[in-house]
């Protein structure tokens, strides 16, 4: 990484700002302040040269008008010998040395150098600056014509070479003490300015330490500043968006213990469903099975999971035709019944229903298989069903021991009293008229029963419902009338032909007006209504009588089941065999106080 | 009118049951037949006879209720049922109405002839 994308300080940053700062300050000052110095001291050693000068011209003056050298070689070698005087030089009129102090012998040698050319020129004070080879220092050489008293009249030159070097060594010792002062004053102000930027970073540095504490998890910050600025400002921000993401996180955490209570509820469910619950993907692998599931087909979670349901219910196999079936047509299978063999034990019945699994917009995602083992279920409606038919074996035989007892009771009876009343005409003809007719009731229930067991002998021919309506309507208007019942035959539409025995069938309906009229005891109406279907023809044997209770109505077919004490209870029993003969149906609707409905439908003779 | 001693009601809606009791009983006794119980009601309440021969199952009234309205009006008959049915909850209600016999078809002549005579003798 190059230098300048590296990461400063912000500290550094301010110490590097501000130390450019004093540098550039404190040089400026050194400069200003060292040049100003310079400058004076240098006007003061001009003035001091300039004043000399016009004291060695003014004394020399007379001299020079008078071509005094002794006097002139006097005044330069004394005013020579002042401080800083490196040379004094008097010039004559005729511009060659007149006196040079230190150099007694150069009195009349003409001087040809730079400066001296531009000393003869002046017609006033000038100042040069030069390097004395003699001694090899910087010298000021300060020129000073010499007029005659009171006229433009110039009569020789002086000049003055004041040293330098001292000058010098004041301006540099000056300056080395600006220097000084100056280096101080960056020393303090990098000092200051350390300290400065310490108490403006520090309060930074801690927000900066608990955001990355913060960044690296450890949310547990709060930041304590007092610093009236920005810094605060932004502590205070930093804690409450701490605030913020502390809750935040807390809900979050809420939110995610109430999921993970929701998933464990939901897979207690699953666990504890008595139903199986197997999901398949729409390749037919198994994504989930239940407890139920894994018991019923002894499985371990491995040998489902991710597996293709024919590795584990060959297409052959009950399940897997369903599931083929199922998942080749993409539709839900409703109550399909299946046999699986578990291990030793016998054979278990299942009903399997399957729904597709949909995403939220209606994709398919998969198979949802529900196995609800109706094993017991259908072992219990075995049971039931032949408790059912032991109560209606009960019922027939008690019925048949009923309808037996009485007429053998009255056979008893006169065979018990035949030894006795043997002699008594009237008896003996009592005899012969009730113990025949008693014995063949008896003959006749068994004939009943027996016509009730037996296959029948159905002679089937086409036949029009019309007039087997008409027979019966015919065989019992009498009788009927007699107990105040009156009776009515309704058509509706053509009705079609029947393919039937119609005798069988005329008993049938006989049955059905002897029941409607025995349950009209003080008269009412019975009405017989027939229907043209499509398929043949439904007749509704409609009374007004008393009614049937729930029970009466379950076990009203069942044989020798009766509520009339007049009856043998076969009659309803008979009908309902006969109708079955025909393949027809009959059932039984009815309101207590209000009547009672038989609804029979025979098939035509083409269905 | 003069309750007769020896009359004797016998109620029953098979034909057959009646011949029998009329063969039993009918040259001792003055026998009284009846096939329903409404009949029997009114029958009882007029004559007050001594001894009834009540069967139970019958069309429109049955036995149990004909017993139960002859002792609502206060008969004090004696009642044998005589039945052929063979649900036993009747007896115990037969019998919490007062009975003297619960006869079941079929019955024997000696039966009945001891019944009747414990009872009107």
């Amino acid at each position: 990484m190059p230098w300048f994308h590296q990461r400063v300080r912000l500290k550094t940053r301010f110490m590097v700002a501000t130390a450019t700062v004093l540098l550039v300050l404190m040089t400026t000052i050194v400069l200003l302040v060292g040049n100003r110095f310079a400058n004076s001291v240098r006007q003061e050693v001009r003035e001091r040269g300039v004043a000399i000068a016009h004291s060695i011209a003014a004394v020399s003056t007379n001299a020079l008008l008078t071509y005094n050298y002794v006097a002139l070689e006097q005044n330069a070698e004394q005013a020579s010998r002042g401080t800083g005087i490196v040379y004094v030089i008097i010039l004559n009129k005729e511009e060659s040395v007149a006196a040079f102090s230190g150099h007694p012998g150069w009195q009349g040698k003409r001087l040809d150098d730079a400066v001296n050319r531009r000393a003869l020129a002046a017609s006033e004070s000038v100042v040069q600056s030069q390097l004395w080879e003699e001694t090899g220092e910087r010298v000021l050489d300060i020129t000073m014509p010499v007029f005659i008293p009171r006229s433009r009249a110039k009569w020789g030159t002086v000049r003055v070479g004041l040293s330098l070097e001292r000058m010098y060594k004041q301006i540099r010792r000056t300056q080395l003490v600006l220097v000084g002062i100056g280096g101080v004053a960056l020393v303090l102000g990098l000092i200051g300015a350390h300290f400065m930027a310490a108490r403006i970073t520090r309060p930074l540095s801690r927000v900066v330490q608990a955001t990355i504490a913060a960044a690296g998890g450890d949310l547990n910050q709060h930041l304590e500043i007092r610093t009236r600025d920005e810094v605060e400002e932004l502590a205070r921000n930093f804690n409450s968006m701490i605030r913020e993401i502390l809750a935040q996180r807390h809900q979050l955490e809420e939110h995610l213990e109430e999921i993970l209570q929701l998933k464990r509820y939901n897979d207690m469910i699953l666990a504890s469903m008595t139903n199986g619950l197997i999901s398949l993907d729409l390749d037919g692998r198994l994504v989930s099975a239940n407890a139920a599931v894994e018991n019923a087909f002894g499985l371990k979670a491995k040998d489902w999971q991710g597996i293709h349901y024919r590795d584990l219910w060959p297409g052959e196999s009950p399940l897997g035709r369903v599931l083929a079936q199922c998942l080749l047509s993409q539709t839900s299978c409703r109550n399909q019944e299946i046999s699986i063999a578990t291990g030793s034990e016998t054979e278990r019945s299942l009903i399997v229903n399957t729904s597709l699994l949909r995403d939220t917009r209606g994709v398919p995602l998969g198979l949802l298989v529900v196995l609800n083992d109706v094993t017991e279920l259908k072992e219990m409606e075995m049971r039931i069903r032949q408790a059912d038919r032991l109560a209606a074996l009960g019922t027939l035989a008690a019925g048949l021991a009923h309808e037996i007892r009485n007429p053998l009771s009255a056979v008893k009876t006169f065979m018990q009293l035949l030894p006795k009343k043997m002699a008594n005409p009237v008896f003996l003809e009592k005899f012969h008229i009730t113990v025949p007719r008693e014995l063949n009731r008896i003959n006749s229930l068994i004939e009943s029963l027996l016509e009730l067991a037996r296959p029948p002998k159905m002679e089937f021919q086409a036949v029009m419902p019309t007039d087997l309506l008409n027979q019966v309507a015919d065989l019992y208007r009498n009788e009927l009338e007699e107990t105040n019942i009156t009776l009515e035959v309704e058509e509706e539409g053509a009705l079609p032909e029947l393919w039937a025995d119609g005798e069988h069938l005329v008993s049938a309906f006989s049955n059905l007006i002897m029941n409607a009229k025995q349950a009209m005891p003080g008269g009412g109406k019975l009405t017989i209504k027939a229907e043209a279907l499509a398929s043949g023809v439904r007749l509704h044997f409609i009374d007004t009588g008393l009614g049937l209770g729930e029970a009466t109505k379950d076990n009203i077919f069942n044989p020798f089941f009766t509520t009339k004490d007049k009856g043998t209870g076969l009659g309803l029993a008979i009908t309902h065999k006969i109708v079955q003969e025909h393949h027809g149906t009959i059932e039984v609707s009815s309101t207590r106080d209000e009547g009672t409905t038989f609804t029979l439908t025979i098939p035509g003779m083409h269905s | 009118m003069a309750r007769l001693d020896r009359e004797i009601v016998v109620v029953d809606d098979e034909q057959g049951i009646l011949e029998a009791f009329d063969a039993m009983l009918g040259d001792d006794y003055a026998l009284v037949t009846i096939d329903n119980g409404s009949d029997a009601i009114e029958y009882v309440k007029s004559h007050k006879p001594r001894l009834i021969f009540l069967d139970i199952k019958m069309p429109g009234i049955n036995g149990i209720e004909v017993l139960r309205k002859l002792r609502r009006d206060k008969s004090d008959a004696a009642v044998v049922i005589v039945t052929a049915t063979t649900k036993s909850t009747y007896q115990e209600e037969a019998e919490d109405l007062g009975i003297a016999a619960f006869l079941r078809k079929p019955f024997g002549v000696d039966d009945v002839e001891s019944i009747t005579r414990r009872v009107l003798h």
